[in-house]
This record gives C-alpha cells, sequence and structure tokens, in this order.
C-alpha cells in the first residue's frame, strides 16, 4: 500500500506564482517587524533588576493564564484561537520544510501530522465562534469592539474554512486509500458536487483563495492587532526581568525620547480587552480616566513619528505636546493602585507609562494641579508633603523615650516613621502604638528623628524624579552615616520606596534589608515576644494597601497579626489580597480632587460595610485618612470605623493609655 | 523689555515654631526651612510672563551670600535670562534703606524698562525696599500690584484696595512695582529644570564695584536699626484649648453658644 502523504503543490500550476507572491508577503511582513522592533529600539534603555522567569512566563505566554482569570470563556476562546493558529502555521512551517529539504511527512508522521492540523483548524474556528458568541450574545459586559477587530477575526475565520474546502476538495477529487480528514470531507460532500474535472478546478479555486488570503494575512500581522503576537510575549518576557523604569538625573538629562524600550514595547502589545479599565479605582469611580484609553491614546502619539505604516500617524504626535496636552487632566486622577497592571495578561504596567507622561508635563512646564505642586513644593522645601516644619517632625514622640541616632543611639536598625505618621495628628498614634509595641518586646531600634527625609513615594509617582532622586539622597547619606543596615518602614509607600527604588540610584541601598512594620510585628507575635492578650471583640474586614499587597506581596503579615488578637473576627471583602481595590490615596492622588459623586474611598467603605464587619483595619496611613473621610462623608459613621493594626494590636498588648 | 526682579531668601515661619535668638535682634534657624519670598516668587513668574509675551530679558538680583544662590538658579531654571548676587557682606541687612540702596546702585548700572519686586518679605514685612528703590532710582512706582498691561511705552496695573477695592494706575516706564500674591500663579520649578541651569554663571558683585562705601550700607549709615525682636503678649481673650479633637470641638460650641 502506499503510504500516506501529500504532494505539496498537487493539482497546482503556476507555484512559481506562489513563490513570488509567498515572497512579496514575507517581505512586506518583515518589513513591518523592522519598523516595530526599530520603534521599540528608539527608547531608552531600563534597569533590569532579574533574569528571565520562565515559569511565569510559561504560564503567562503559554498557557494564557492572565486571560483564563476570571474569563473562562475568554480564555478558552483565546486558547482555541491562539493555539489553532500556531499549529497551523507550524503545519506550513513543516510542509516547506519537508518540500524543500528533507522529505519526512509520510506514514504514520503524516497522519498525526494530518490529524493535528484537522484539530487545529477546527479549534480555530470553534475559537472565533466563540469569540462572536461572547461579544454578541453572551454579551460579556465591558467589551470594546472596533472594526478592526473584526477584519482579523474575520480573515482568521475565512484561511480555516478555505483550508478546509481546499483538503476536502483534494479527497474528492484524489481519493486516498487511508482516512484522512473526515470532517473536511464530510463538509465539502454536502457543498460541492460535479465532474472530477469541476472538482479540481474547484479545488485549484480554493487552493489559490486561501494561499492568497494567508498571505495576506501574514501581510497584515504587524500592521495589525495581531503584532501582539510578537509585542505580547516580549513585554511579558521583558516583565519577568522585572525593569524599572527608572533614570538618573544624568541620564535623564541626556536621553532624547519620551519612553523607554519596556514602555514601547507595552503599547504595541496592547489587544484592547478592557480588563484594566474594569477594575481600575478610578474609571470605576466614573472619573475620565481609562487605564485602556490612556495606552491607546499614549500609543499614538508614541508611534506617531515611527513611521509605521497604516499603524503611525504624524498627526498623532503632533496632537500631543509631548504626550501631555491632550490628555488634559486625566493623567493625574491614577492612584498607581497597579490593580490594571495585575489583570493586564500581558503584562502592561499602565501606572509606569502615567507616569512617565507625567514626567513630561513637569518638565514640560505643564498644567500640574496646584495642590500637587504645593505638595511638591513642600516636599523641597520641608522634606515632608505636609508643610510640616522640620522642628515639628518628632511632635509624634513626645512623652516617649525614643532612641535617635543623631543623639547618639546605638544600633543598625532604622525605624523609618515617615511623613504621615508624624505629622498628621490623626496618625501620630500609629507611630507611638508602634515605638510602644517594639520597646516592650525589647526590640533594638532608632529613628533618624528631625534628620528623616520624606520618601518621596508619590513624589516619584507623579514625575518628579529629580526632586525624588535629591531626597533618597538625602536618606540614602543618613543610612550610611549611621551604619544602618536595616529598616522598619512604618508606611507602606516608604517602605515599597526604600525597599525597590533606593537601590535603583545607589548600590549601599540595595544592601539594606528593608521590612514592614506588620511583618516585624507578625514575626514578634510568633515568637512570644509580643503577647496579645486582651480580648478585643470585634468583627473586622482587612483593607490591602497596594504598596504592601500587590507591589511587595504582603498578605498575609497584617492578618496573622489580626488573627493572634484574641476575639477579632476576620472577615473578608470580595475584593481582596491582589484584587484588593484601592482607597484611592496613592501616586500623589492625596493632592488630586475628583468632582465624581462618589469618591473611591467611598465604594471601598461601601464594600467594607457590606462584610458586616465593624471595623476596617489597614496598614498604611494614606489608606487609613482616605477611609476615614469616606466613613464621614458617605455617611458611615454608625456603621463601621477605621483602624490601623498597630492600632487593634496595641489594644490587646498594652496597658490602655500607655501610649 | 527689559525687567529686573528683586528678590530675597527667607525662612518659611508659616507652621514653625519660632524661636528667638538669645541677643534678640534674629531667630534661631536651625530647624527652618528657607526659600524664596513668596511674593517675590509671584513677581518673577510676572515678569517671566511679560517677557513671553513682549519680548525682552528677565534678570533677577539679590543682596544675599553664596547660600541664597539656590533661589537665583531657580528664577533661571523658572525662565530668567541672567542672574546677579549683590554680596551682602557690608549690608545691613535689617535696613531696608541699605538694601535698596544697593538694589538701586545695581539698576542704575544696568537699563530696565521696568523694575518689580514683592510687596513685601515674609521676614521683615517692611514693605519698604521697593518705594524706597524707585525713590532713590526717582523713577514711578505703585505697590500693591495684581495686574499688568503693557501699552505702548506705559504700562497700566490694577492695584489691590482695602474693602476689596481695586485701583487702576498708568504709569510711564522705567517704573517700578510692588508685586501682591495671588496675581499669578507661578509654575512649577523640576528639580531637573534647575540642574539644566547649573552651569550658567552667577556672577557676584561687590558693594564697591557699585560705587557704595561700607559706611553708607553698613550699620553705621543705618537709618533703620533693629533694636530687639520680641513676641506680642499673650492676649487676655486668648485661650488655649486643649484636648482631643473632640473635646476641643465641644469645649468651643460651648464657647460659641455662650456668645450667641
Ligand atoms: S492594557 Fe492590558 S488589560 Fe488593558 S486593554 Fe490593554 S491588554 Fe487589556
Ligand atoms: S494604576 Fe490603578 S488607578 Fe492607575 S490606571 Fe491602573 S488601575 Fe487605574
Amino acid at each position: 500500500m502506499e503510504q500516506p502523504y501529500r504532494e505539496v503543490f498537487w493539482n497546482i500550476s503556476y507555484s512559481w506564482l506562489f513563490y513570488i507572491l509567498a515572497a512579496v508577503a514575507s517581505l512586506v511582513f518583515f518589513y513591518g517587524i523592522y519598523k516595530r522592533a526599530a520603534f521599540w529600539m528608539s527608547g531608552w534603555s531600563e534597569r533590569r533588576n532579574g533574569g528571565v522567569d520562565l515559569k511565569r512566563l510559561t504560564k503567562k505566554v503559554l498557557f494564557t493564564s492572565g486571560i483564563f482569570s476570571d474569563d473562562i470563556m475568554g480564555g478558552t476562546t483565546h486558547f482555541l484561537i491562539m493555539w489553532g493558529f500556531i499549529v497551523l502555521f507550524l503545519g506550513t512551517v513543516l510542509s516547506t520544510i519537508d518540500h524543500w529539504i528533507f522529505h519526512f511527512l509520510e506514514g504514520k508522521v503524516y497522519i498525526v501530522y494530518s490529524v493535528s492540523l484537522d484539530i487545529a483548524g477546527a479549534a480555530l474556528i470553534t475559537g472565533i465562534i466563540l469569540a462572536y458568541v461572547r461579544r454578541y450574545i453572551v454579551k460579556r459586559k465591558n467589551m470594546v469592539t472596533i472594526v478592526k477587530d473584526h477584519v482579523v477575526l474575520l480573515l482568521l475565520l475565512f484561511i480555516a474554512i478555505t483550508g478546509f474546502f481546499m483538503e476536502g476538495l483534494r479527497l474528492h477529487a484524489n481519493p486516498v486509500p487511508w482516512s484522512e480528514s473526515r470532517v473536511a470531507y464530510r463538509v465539502v460532500d454536502a457543498i460541492f458536487h460535479g465532474s472530477r474535472a469541476h472538482l479540481l478546478f474547484e479545488h485549484r479555486l480554493w487552493w489559490w483563495i486561501h494561499s492568497i488570503s494567508s498571505l495576506f494575512l501574514v501581510a497584515y500581522l504587524p500592521f495589525s492587532k495581531f503584532i501582539h503576537i510578537f509585542a505580547a510575549p516580549t513585554n511579558l518576557t521583558l516583565d519577568s526581568m522585572n525593569y524599572t523604569s527608572f533614570l538618573t538625573l544624568d541620564e535623564r538629562e541626556k536621553v532624547t525620547t519620551d519612553f523607554s524600550k519596556h514602555q514601547l514595547v507595552m503599547f504595541d502589545a496592547c489587544t484592547r480587552c478592557n480588563r484594566c479599565q474594569v477594575v481600575c479605582p478610578s474609571s470605576n469611580a466614573r472619573e475620565p480616566l481609562s487605564p485602556r484609553m490612556m495606552i491607546e491614546e499614549v500609543g499614538n502619539y508614541a508611534r506617531g513619528a515611527s513611521g509605521i505604516p497604516f499603524v503611525s500617524s504624524k498627526r498623532d504626535a503632533d496632537q500631543h505636546d509631548k504626550a501631555t496636552a491632550s490628555l488634559g487632566d486625566t493623567i493625574w486622577y491614577c492612584t498607581t493602585c497597579n490593580n490594571c497592571y495585575e489583570v493586564c495578561p500581558v503584562g502592561i504596567n499602565t501606572s509606569d507609562i502615567i507616569r512617565e507622561v507625567r514626567a513630561a508635563r513637569i518638565e514640560s512646564g505643564g498644567e500640574v494641579p496646584v495642590n500637587v505642586q504645593e505638595m511638591l513644593e513642600s516636599v523641597y522645601k520641608f522634606k515632608n508633603p505636609w508643610q510640616g516644619s522640620k522642628g515639628k517632625r518628632m511632635d509624634w514622640a513626645e512623652g516617649l523615650d525614643v532612641p535617635v541616632f543623631s543623639k547618639g543611639a546605638d544600633s543598625k536598625r532604622c525605624l523609618f516613621v515617615g511623613c504621615t505618621p508624624a505629622y498628621d495628628t490623626r496618625l501620630q498614634s500609629v507611630a507611638r502604638n508602634v515605638v510602644s509595641l517594639l520597646e516592650g518586646a525589647d526590640y533594638d531600634f532608632a529613628v533618624l528623628g528631625k534628620e528623616e527625609a520624606c520618601c518621596s513615594e508619590f513624589v516619584r509617582e507623579v514625575g518628579e524624579d529629580g526632586l525624588f532622586t535629591e531626597l533618597a539622597y538625602q536618606n540614602i547619606d543618613l543610612f550610611e552615616r549611621y551604619g544602618i543596615t536595616e529598616i522598619v518602614a512604618v508606611c507602606p509607600h516608604g517602605f515599597h520606596t526604600l525597599r525597590n527604588e533606593y537601590g535603583l540610584m545607589e548600590d549601599s541601598a540595595k544592601r539594606l534589608d528593608v521590612v514592614h512594620i506588620t511583618e516585624v510585628l507578625e514575626r514578634l507575635i510568633a515568637d512570644g515576644r509580643i503577647k496579645p492578650t486582651r480580648e478585643v471583640p470585634l468583627v473586622a474586614t482587612y483593607h490591602d494597601p497596594c504598596f504592601l499587597g500587590r507591589r511587595n506581596g504582603i498578605y498575609d503579615a497584617p492578618r496573622n497579626i489580626l488573627r493572634a488578637i484574641p476575639g477579632v473576627k476576620l472577615v473578608e471583602m470580595p475584593r481582596s489580597r491582589e484584587k484588593s481595590f484601592c482607597c484611592g490615596g496613592g501616586g500623589g492622588r492625596m493632592w488630586v480632587e475628583s468632582n465624581a459623586d462618589e469618591k473611591i474611598a467611598e465604594i471601598r467603605v461601601a464594600e467594607a460595610v457590606e462584610t458586616g464587619a465593624e471595623v476596617v483595619v489597614t496598614a498604611c496611613p494614606f489608606c487609613f485618612s482616605n477611609l476615614d473621610d469616606a466613613v464621614k462623608t458617605g455617611g458611615y459613621e454608625d456603621k463601621i470605623k477605621v483602624m490601623d493594626v498597630s492600632e487593634l494590636l496595641a489594644e490587646s498588648v498594652l496597658e490602655p493609655g500607655s501610649s | 523689555m527689559d525687567i529686573l526682579v528683586c528678590i530675597k531668601k527667607v525662612p518659611d515661619t508659616a507652621d514653625a515654631e519660632v524661636i528667638l535668638r538669645s541677643d534678640g535682634k534674629g531667630i534661631e534657624e536651625e530647624d527652618l526651612a528657607f526659600g524664596i519670598n513668596e511674593w517675590d516668587n509671584y513677581a518673577v513668574e510676572e515678569a517671566i510672563r511679560l517677557k513671553e509675551k513682549e519680548g525682552g530679558k528677565v534678570a533677577v538680583v539679590t543682596i544675599g551670600t553664596g547660600d541664597d544662590e539656590d533661589i537665583l538658579r531657580r528664577c533661571l531654571a523658572m525662565g530668567a535670562d541672567d542672574a546677579y548676587r549683590i554680596d551682602s557682606s557690608p549690608f545691613y541687612m535689617d535696613d531696608p534703606y541699605s538694601v535698596a540702596k544697593g538694589l538701586s546702585a545695581f539698576a542704575k548700572k544696568h537699563s530696565f524698562d521696568l523694575i518689580m519686586t514683592g510687596v513685601m518679605a515674609g521676614d521683615m514685612s517692611y514693605a519698604m525696599t521697593g518705594p524706597l528703590t524707585a525713590g532713590m532710582l526717582g523713577i514711578p512706582h505703585t505697590t500693591l500690584v495684581t495686574s499688568i498691561d503693557v501699552k505702548d511705552g506705559n504700562i497700566s496695573v490694577t492695584r489691590e484696595l482695602e474693602g476689596g477695592l481695586e485701583e487702576s494706575v498708568r504709569l510711564e516706564l522705567p517704573a517700578l512695582l510692588t508685586i501682591q500674591t495671588g496675581i499669578n500663579e507661578p509654575r512649577y520649578v523640576s528639580i531637573m529644570g534647575i540642574r539644566k541651569v547649573r552651569s550658567k554663571e552667577i556672577p557676584v558683585l561687590r558693594a564697591e564695584e557699585l560705587g557704595l562705601s561700607a559706611e553708607e550700607i553698613g550699620e553705621q549709615g543705618a537709618v533703620l536699626e533693629l533694636e530687639s525682636l520680641e513676641r506680642p503678649p499673650e492676649g487676655k481673650e486668648a485661650e488655649m484649648i486643649s484636648g482631643s479633637p473632640d473635646e476641643i470641638a465641644e469645649k468651643i460650641l460651648e464657647i460659641v453658644k455662650g456668645v450667641v
């Protein structure tokens, strides 16, 4: 019996024409890819903080875990289309190798090959049908569909169907003794009739239609949404290497482009899936910020001058003055909560882009909200955002015996108090409680006292890297001067900045061991050095601060503290841990007013009230003030109150009135 | 139009606890933050806006020490073209006459169409340096300016008066204006912006170069002498309410109820 195989140009004359068309399509394809790559490479280089994380990458790229999470149907749809497409594409590559380099597609191998392609074709078609079901029958909320999306989907569908026609017609006109492509065979049976000569003609016709549309797809790919096939894995790879867009002031002075390489890849990786907007606290509060639109608009601006045909438009580049003008106020609404980044299947870090745009706005002397400006000026002048004079930085410690480095305290460990616990009269008790708890546990530490400078997290997030760098160096110099090797930060913003960002500019800061106070308290409880003995009968829910949770993965330490307090019953909000909904105070948002009817924090407090909790506990001074305000403005005062973890712990540990 | 803005570095005392020096002639500076005098900042911004509209150049000058150059650099970053520092060591800085002598001598050496300065400085609040400088230069001046309009060689300005009144005044150039806060919204100056002008030279002038002798501008030539700084006696009516915010609120409520 004849070995199963398929002749590549069976029934096809003018195969040279196919090669010419294929060559043209490839040229166009490679030109497009070259233009995209050149665009990506035109950005400045970022700092890499790690190697490729293969496990994460496999999960995110091959298994597209980001698309599946919270959306099984969407995940399935994409998975079918993606793998259908990949297998069919590989099939074509293998057949080319088989034809030109060495012949191996015969016998059992060929059967496996053929069946795989059939399955892939069916998967692709099913996927596309699901895509339409999702869009028009199930009507998944918040999906955005534009004309170009149809082009992509229908083209794929057409190629898959014509592929089956072609196969079926071949088998009809030229029956083979082995079993192959049953589905295609049946489909063709139902549609095409006639003499063998007619079937041969139909085969030729559909062969050409299929080939030309496939080649068109290849050529069209770099100029369409399909570019995400390359941009998304590239972006996820860069992302897994933990790049941080930070430039030293010298570098920043030299760069001539607005964005980093990684950021430019992000623009091309976005597939407009809208997941980001669904979770964005600002969008949820009906403020004018949409992370998806932000990526699209800023991306259009960035691509504007790149000369990618059909993609870039000079007009886009001109319309925006340094990516800032036409975006207006919207750039200030981002709380840099990174919820969008958490859910983005392709790893786009919108807040990183927004920070870059804000920086361009600040450096070009554009509109900066007055409050933000005052905050920056305050940090410049007073080293804290609250216009507090240096002399009052230690007011919180009045009556307490707190060791201070400049007064000769002998410790390698610095309790970094932070500006808000130091100056905000509502939050000074947090600093006091923390100190009392630590001292009660015989935990060795000292504070920088009046010398402490603002961590400047929000200074960096609003785009003032120059000021951020200056303040960071003031602190780094202090750490060096006092031989500090370990930092315990009271505020998650200081914690994040000292832990992840100071090291970007100074090696000595990289070696600092930075922990958050909740981690320390958790450990001290576990070691029995802090004993929560007094019953605190309360139903509590814990609000994850973005800079502690999503940014640094600390979810359990504060919860374990709460669990250790007798009497406290911990209940969770629907959006907790990685999915935590921001209080609305990060990234400089403390200084940006919005006209929205409902404040972000009010949405969050309502969620907390829903759980039946009597108290919403947090571990961040910004969250505290925001939620506390929202309890008042939202009229929840008789339902819930806000507490800091340390406050609740202190109630269980300390003698009343001792701090 | 060439504009000169006279500026000064002052301590920010709004929220700070001000501690008198033991000699009673000054305050302890250690815990204080210093920066450009608020009124002067508005004047610089206004000058730069005028320049952007009318063309010309903006120069800034201060009488100060090397430590004061940061405010000059900040002005350069805002958009001023030149910055000068007059070395303050021979000056008796507590006397506005002495300061005005320095400024007017400097202004005479250049030709400016317009001189601006803040209405007053946040530290001593004399509000005299501007008018005195104008007097010494023999040019017209007006104070408390809240808007400026330039029309063929003249300027029309509005001045802020008591009781929400405004006065319009026309002056012939060259003239001197003292600028009131709120005339504009001064732009934010980023650290990067300041870095970009870091290599720009700031000429330092000595009093003799301006034709001023130490006797004229030093303590012996002072018209006005600072005798001592004192805290105002605590008013009898003032009562410090202490306690938690809630307690304070309650006490205030009681007091208000008692009055009404
Ligand atoms: S940024 Fe990410 S989550 Fe948002 S639309 Fe683009 S791909 Fe989707
Ligand atoms: S970081 Fe948060 S606030 Fe900013 S765009 Fe993303 S989801 Fe919205």
